[in-house]
């Protein structure tokens, strides 16, 4: 089964003057299935923000088609694709966007409180996400409090703990150290293994991205190449290194 | 519902970015409430006040409504600007956006709830304090006893009300217009370059010349000549700011220049360009509270002087000759002893009602009297040493020729009539040569008598005097005292003994008191009000100075990086906020000035205002420095110390 897919994306900035419009994406076609950690890698600038943006309904799609699970995104009003986000998909962002104002478990449950669910259910599920992303000792403290790796944890957890079908992360490493980043990029391969939630990755590090089964590659807003894991970790990442030399090659 | 209560928890927390805002809002309703409490105590509203004085009152009140709606929605909605990274946070995860829209309303109607009864209770605490001064400030002979009345209460509760709920759907309705992608939109919106053009710097300083010379040019249309002088200048100060303000940095910045002085110019420039808007408002609101104290406080000063023009007769009584009932000045000396007020100079003057036909062909009333009636009285009112410079000496007067005197505020350049008028008396028409026209009033403002007086020579007074019917001969005795202004009592007993007959009286007192009572509640609200100006001036910069505390922490730590030290980076913000908020005084004070003159074209005032004027700019911008200087310390506190949040 499919959780995303997507036909033809297209998305043009500022076309209410031709002058400066720019085409961020064009004619994107992408299939996430059900339990699948998918990567999607491409140079600054190549669209890669812009097309997680489109699939979470974030922002209108110039053209084209995107449904998730079953239902036709581009027929969804604001409010029935709020609803969607709600309880079928999770975001982790590059800058983490925890509230301030509410402490970190308050963060974590507020997807649920957004949904009208309350209660002593809502609030041993936080807890248990909240221990086993190891941030039971802070979860009382307020994000400017705890460490940006506790924070990207902490968006992790409220990016799971409405059980979505797909996670969304918009270079969920890219404030990390290395180790953190290598424990959050466990972290999400252990959900897309043990809970089997398909997982959409924006990287441009080969690093980050050899954890993923397979690895969408766009240039200039369109695709330029899909590469599938056969065995290793270290293998894949060295077919990722060459894949990008391909591709940065090309493009000079 | 759940989110509510998570909804209420983040307003909470936020509460100290709307400390601010609670804090201006209860202010204007504690104003509003006091004027109108004022206005509506039983006492107020049964007498002490003339009817002028609680029209501008009335008007007072209107204007801080007016006021207050505009700031409430003004700073509400860049409140909510603030925040539109949490809402697009908030929808990214999946809150309705009619969810936010009803929690923004009540949000937003609980802080109006809270001004509201905050403002009241503020209101009732300080309006004791308020009756006090007003009854000092009116000079008023009792004190205002204490009241809440009802209707003051009602009032404050349904118009702030109205207000606050009217703001709350906006609110709503703006945050439900927004989409998830507010959330990047403020990283996005890297700030271009500004820029100028010389059209607009043309246009703007086109605008500011026509309006300076709409202003400066002589009118008699002052009312309607207003807006489009406000609409002028408030263009010109926009463009001032947005373009010709850019060009002098650009040019500025072409120049080699030193580190810090660099910083200071770039910044400067995205800051104006950023706040242009505000800054012009900033501008007006600071002109109005110049223009407006200047000039109140400067007519108070001479206040005394133009009652004297007005009305030089210190007494007055004038009888109709066809009246035969008649005043006796002993009993009017009687009355004036018993009060303690001697009396300087007296005489009995008569006169006779004319028409005079002026430059448009209509005929109109004057007072015609003889010249030497015009030199006794002269002498009599040279007692009074202020009306020396405006009762001049007149030359002779040969038969058939005049002296015209039309009194401001009429016509002051104009003539009324050609040099060789025609005077209707009686039935009889005379050619007379009028050999000069001058602005004064020899004789009190009546309205049993013509405005304008005609001196003529004393032969052909007795002679014209002879055909007149009686009713139009008046016998006028009049009175200099030797401390007019404590005459009140005795002009009010003058006035009730004479009430009842056909007679007119008049005192230089009565206008005075009048006048003054005026100025003094124009200078009490007037400085309610713009005290409710200056908060909203300093405030504003401020709270847009707020808006781009985020930048300037990543930009401040950029520049520690490179190895600028904090107290380097202290006097930076120093020069920038000192020239943001006294740029707008300056510019401000530049406007007042061409104001205070349009004023002197309404009002005749004579020199002396403008000191005044640098008196109440001088306060201003000591209390603008202490606003600066709070912002100043607070800013780089919050952008230094903090790392998040
Ligand atoms: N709101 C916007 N308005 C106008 N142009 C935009 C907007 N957002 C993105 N773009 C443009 O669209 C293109 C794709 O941007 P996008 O942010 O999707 O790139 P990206 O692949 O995420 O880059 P990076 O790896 O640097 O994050 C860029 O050229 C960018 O300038
Ligand atoms: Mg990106």
């Amino acid at each position: 089964m499919n959780v995303l897919r997507a036909k033809g994306l297209t998305k043009v900035y500022g076309t209410k003057n031709p002058g400066s419009s720019k085409t961020a994406l064009n004619g994107i076609d992408l299939v996430v299935r059900s339990s699948e950690f998918v990567g999607i890698m491409g140079p600054s600038g190549s669209g890669k923000t812009t097309l997680l943006n489109l699939l979470a309904g974030l922002d209108q799609a110039t053209s084209g088609e995107l449904w998730i699970q079953d239902t036709n995104m581009s027929k969804c009003t604001p409010e029935q694709m709020a609803v969607l986000r709600r309880k079928s998909i999770g975001f982790v962002f590059q800058d983490y966007n925890l509230l301030d104002t509410l402490t970190l478990f308050e963060n974590v449950t507020l997807p649920l409180a957004l949904d009208g669910q309350r209660g002593k259910k809502v609030n041993q599920r936080a807890e248990e996400l909240l221990e086993y992303l190891g941030l039971r000792d802070v979860m009382r403290q307020y994000p400017y409090e705890v460490s940006g790796g506790q924070q990207q944890r902490t968006a992790v957890a409220r990016a799971l703990i409405h059980n979505p079908a797909l996670i969304l992360a918009d270079e969920p490493t890219g404030n990390l150290d290395s180790g953190s980043a290598r424990s959050l990029l466990e972290l999400l391969q252990r959900l897309n293994q043990e809970n089997g939630t398909s997982i959409l990755l924006v990287t441009h590090d080969p690093f980050s991205a050899s954890y993923c089964q397979r690895i969408v590659f766009i240039r200039d807003g369109s695709v330029f190449a899909n590469l599938e894991k056969a065995d290793s970790r270290e293998s894949f990442f060295r077919e990722i290194l060459d894949t990008l030399g391909v591709l940065e090659g090309t493009q000079q | 519902m759940m989110w509510l209560s998570f909804a209420f928890k983040n307003s909470v927390r936020s509460l100290r970015r709307y400390v601010n805002y609670l804090a201006a809002c209860s202010f204007a309703v504690m104003i509003f409430y006091m004027f109108s409490a004022f206005v509506l105590n039983p006492a107020v509203h049964h007498g002490y006040m003339t009817h002028t004085a609680q029209q501008v009152l009335a008007s007072c009140q209107f204007i801080v409504i007016v006021f207050a709606a505009f700031f409430i929605f003004f700073f509400h909605s860049g409140l909510l600007r603030l925040r539109s990274k949490e809402f697009g946070l908030l929808l990214t995860l999946g809150i309705i956006p009619k969810q936010m829209g009803r929690w923004i309303f009540f949000e937003s109607l609980i802080l109006g709830f809270v001004s509201i009864v905050s403002g009241m209770i503020l209101g009732l605490l300080f309006s004791k304090l308020f009756l006090l001064t007003m009854a000092a400030a009116l000079q008023l002979p009792h004190v205002i006893p204490f009241a809440v009345p009802p209707a003051s209460v009602l009032l404050t509760a349904v118009f702030f009300g109205a207000l606050f709920l009217c703001e709350a759907y906006l609110a709503s309705r703006r945050v439900m217009g927004l989409s998830p992608t507010a959330l990047f939109v403020e990283q996005r919106s890297a700030q271009k370059v500004p820029r100028y053009s010389v059209w607009w710097i043309v246009i703007g300083l086109t605008c500011l010349g026509a309006g300076y010379y709409m202003a400066v040019s002589e009118s008699r249309e002052f009312i309607r000549d207003l807006i489009p002088i406000l609409i002028l200048t408030s263009a010109g100060t926009y463009f001032l700011y947005s373009q010709v303000l850019i060009m002098i940095l650009t040019v500025l910045r072409r120049r080699a220049l030193s580190g810090v002085s660099l910083l200071v110019v770039s910044r400067l420039m995205y800051r104006l360009k950023d706040n242009a808007r505000v800054l012009t408002v900033v501008t007006m609101l600071t002109a109005v509270v110049l223009t407006s104290m200047g000039s109140v406080l400067g007519l108070q000063q001479i206040v005394g002087e133009n009652s004297l023009r007005v009305n030089p007769m210190n007494v007055m009584i004038a009888s109709n000759a066809a009246n035969s009932t008649h005043f006796s000045a002993t009993r009017l000396r009687h009355i004036l002893n018993t009060h303690g007020v001697r009396i300087a100079a007296e005489n009995t003057s008569s006169i006779f009602v004319a028409t005079l036909r002026t430059m448009s062909g209509q005929w109109v009333g004057v007072q015609v009297m003889s010249l030497s009636t015009y030199n006794s009285l002269r002498a009599e009112f040279l007692t009074d040493s202020r009306l020396k410079k405006y009762i001049p000496a007149l030359p002779r007067i040969r038969t058939a020729h005049a002296e015209l005197m039309v009194p401001y505020p009429l016509i002051v350049s104009k003539r009324l009539t050609p040099i060789r008028a025609e005077l209707k008396i009686g039935r009889a028409v005379e050619t007379i040569h009028i050999q000069k026209q001058s602005n004064v009033r020899v004789v009190d403002e009546s309205n049993q008598l013509p405005d304008f007086e005609l001196v003529v020579s004393n032969e052909d007074y007795r002679k014209w005097e002879l055909d007149i019917p009686k009713s139009m001969k008046w016998t006028i005795y009049s009175a200099m005292l030797s401390h007019w202004v404590k005459s009140r009592s005795a002009v009010r007993q003058i006035q009730d003994a004479v009430a009842s007959r056909n007679l007119a009286v008049s005192a230089t007192v009565t206008g005075f008191k009048q006048t003054q009572e005026l100025l003094s509640v124009m200078l009490f609200s007037g400085f309610f009000i713009s005290t409710l100006f200056f908060l909203t001036a300093g405030g504003s910069i401020y709270f847009r100075l707020d808006s781009r505390l985020e930048e300037d922490r990543k930009q401040f730590r950029t520049f520690q990086r490179l190895g600028l030290q904090r107290k380097e980076i202290g006097r930076l913000l120093s020069i920038e906020l000192l020239l943001l908020f006294f740029v707008p005084v300056g510019v401000a004070l530049v406007h007042s000035t061409v104001a205070i003159i349009d004023l002197g074209h309404l009002v005749l005032l004579s020199a002396g205002e403008w000191g005044i004027l640098a008196i109440v700019a001088a306060v201003y911008c000591i209390l603008m420095f202490i606003f600066f200087g709070v912002s100043r310390i607070k800013y780089l506190q919050r952008a230094m110390n903090q790392t998040m949040g």
